[in-house]
């Protein structure tokens, strides 16, 4: 299932960019700039990483009270309404963990489809896990896209999806086993991607065909000129 | 050897962090937000992300400056170590004349090609940089948000400057010293091709708290004026 914001989440998605844009002392839209400005966006309060040490969990922003949980992600990409991102979900190191993935003798060597349901019951283990511990009930992928080119950004909410271990076909991409694939049963849409070498396991998302896009102007202030707005509205250090 | 960085310079830099620890988007002071600190407080420009040493660079004087932030203790004469490089000396040993080298060499040796791999990075980088006087600024944070701000020259070593022994008899660690002292100047390990640099903290220095309040997200937006820059 996809969400659309409302008028009023989507104006403070903007707002926050805006804000970020504008502070001197960020260098990228990535990782909990993203994570805060959801949470601005939800109106949803969320733990303060200079008091509180921030989880390593599946879900970066929870909302507690309607037991929401957001894995938030940021792509530099150049979308498009019906097109493909991928982003990297986990580090699923599936050899290492063979034996508890029900596969003790795990290998490159193995069938595509074992290797494949071996990488479906290690995401679906941490989706499931990660949920439990952080008390989460429904699960969401937030994912904020931005073109390389412009200050053009887009964004998709939707359900984390889950897969059934028989519900995919993998194989790999060539004979030199570097990258395998997971595709739908019908061929049509590739789902995962994972590379042995570094272990790390992709999920292609196809976004809608009413994908929200916006533009944020930026007006990028000087260090001088955000130290003189800031600092006079801190306690205790007035100019 | 490490001394306390100018109080003018000190206080700007100390400045311009309080205000980015109440900017509640930013979730810590290091990299990025310490080098642009820096940069404010030095009079330069927006720094640029690069992948080379010297994270901010004066082109007037040619001064360039690695900036590194820590967390430690502060106190009087604290030994702090850092990583300054990822120092691959068993699988770059050849292009330096050393042959090929493994845990099996004389510890020597490997030092020096471990010294040859930092001296060939920072001469590498000045260059491509256009750096003539190369600088290291060091701001050390304690676990309750004091910090203090530190400089010295970043050093190039002549390959015969240090004594390398392993600190013990897995050869996890290589230690660099000055000959006849125990005191340690860099340590390389082998398993993560990290090379560290011990530095001490001078007798006297002062420190400042960074603690301020955060400010909500509403807040940052009504005082930057944002909503009237946004359509």
């Amino acid at each position: 299932m996809t969400y659309t914001f409302s008028a009023e989440q989507r104006q403070r998605l903007i707002n926050g960019l805006q804000a970020a844009t504008a502070i001197p002392f960020i260098d990228d839209i990535e990782d909990f700039v993203v994570e805060s400005i959801l949470a601005y966006a939800k109106d949803i309060d969320i733990p303060d990483p200079f008091f509180e040490t921030r989880s390593k969990r599946l879900f970066d922003v929870v909302d507690t009270n309607q037991r929401v949980g957001w894995s938030v992600k940021s792509l530099q990409c150049p979308f498009t309404p019906l097109g493909r991102i991928e982003l990297v979900i986990q580090r699923a190191d599936i050899f290492k963990k063979a034996e508890e993935l029900g596969f003790p003798s795990l290998s490159k060597d193995s069938s595509p489809a074992d290797l494949g349901v071996a990488l479906l019951r290690h995401w679906n283990r941490k989706i499931n896990e990660d949920s439990s511990l952080q008390n989460v009930s429904s699960r969401r992928i937030f994912m904020l896209l931005k073109r390389a080119d412009s200050f053009e950004y887009s964004f998709v909410e939707e359900d984390i999806k889950q897969y059934d271990e028989d519900s995919l076909v993998w194989k790999w991409t060539d004979r030199t086993k570097t990258g395998l694939q997971g595709w739908s049963a019908d061929g049509r849409q590739l789902i995962y991607r994972w590379y042995p070498g570094q272990k790390q396991f992709f999920e292609g998302f196809y976004l809608p065909a009413e994908l929200d896009t916006f533009s944020i102007h930026p007006v990028r202030l000087k260090t001088a000129q955000a130290v003189h707005l800031l600092l006079e509205h801190l306690p205790g250090t007035g100019e | 050897m490490l001394v306390e960085v100018a109080q003018e310079t000190r206080d700007s830099v100390f400045t311009a962090l309080k205000v980015a620890n109440a900017i509640p988007l930013i979730h810590q002071i290091g990299g990025f937000v310490l080098e642009a600190a820096c940069a404010y407080a030095l009079g330069l420009g927006r720094p640029k992300s690069n992948k080379k040493l010297f994270d901010i660079v004066d082109h007037d004087t040619k001064t360039g400056w690695s900036i590194k932030s820590i967390k430690h203790d502060l106190h009087a004469n604290a030994n702090i170590e850092y990583v300054i490089q990822r120092a691959n000396a068993y699988g770059k040993s050849e292009p330096y004349g050393f042959g090929k080298i493994s845990a099996r060499s004389d510890p020597q040796t490997i030092g020096k090609v471990v010294l040859s791999l930092w001296n060939q990075k920072v001469n590498a980088d000045a260059k491509a940089q256009g750096v003539i006087n190369k600088r290291k600024l060091i701001l050390v944070r304690d676990s309750l948000d004091n910090v203090a701000l530190f400089e010295d020259e970043l050093s190039t070593f002549s390959l015969e400057s240090l004594t390398w022994r392993w600190t013990s008899h897995g050869k996890a660690g290589l230690q660099g010293l000055f000959p006849g002292s125990d005191e340690t100047v860099l340590r390389w390990h082998p398993s993560g091709t990290q090379l560290f640099e011990r530095v001490c903290l001078p007798e006297t220095f002062s420190k400042v708290s960074l603690r301020t309040k955060r400010l909500t997200i509403d807040q940052l937006i009504t005082k930057l004026n944002v909503r009237r820059a946004t359509k």
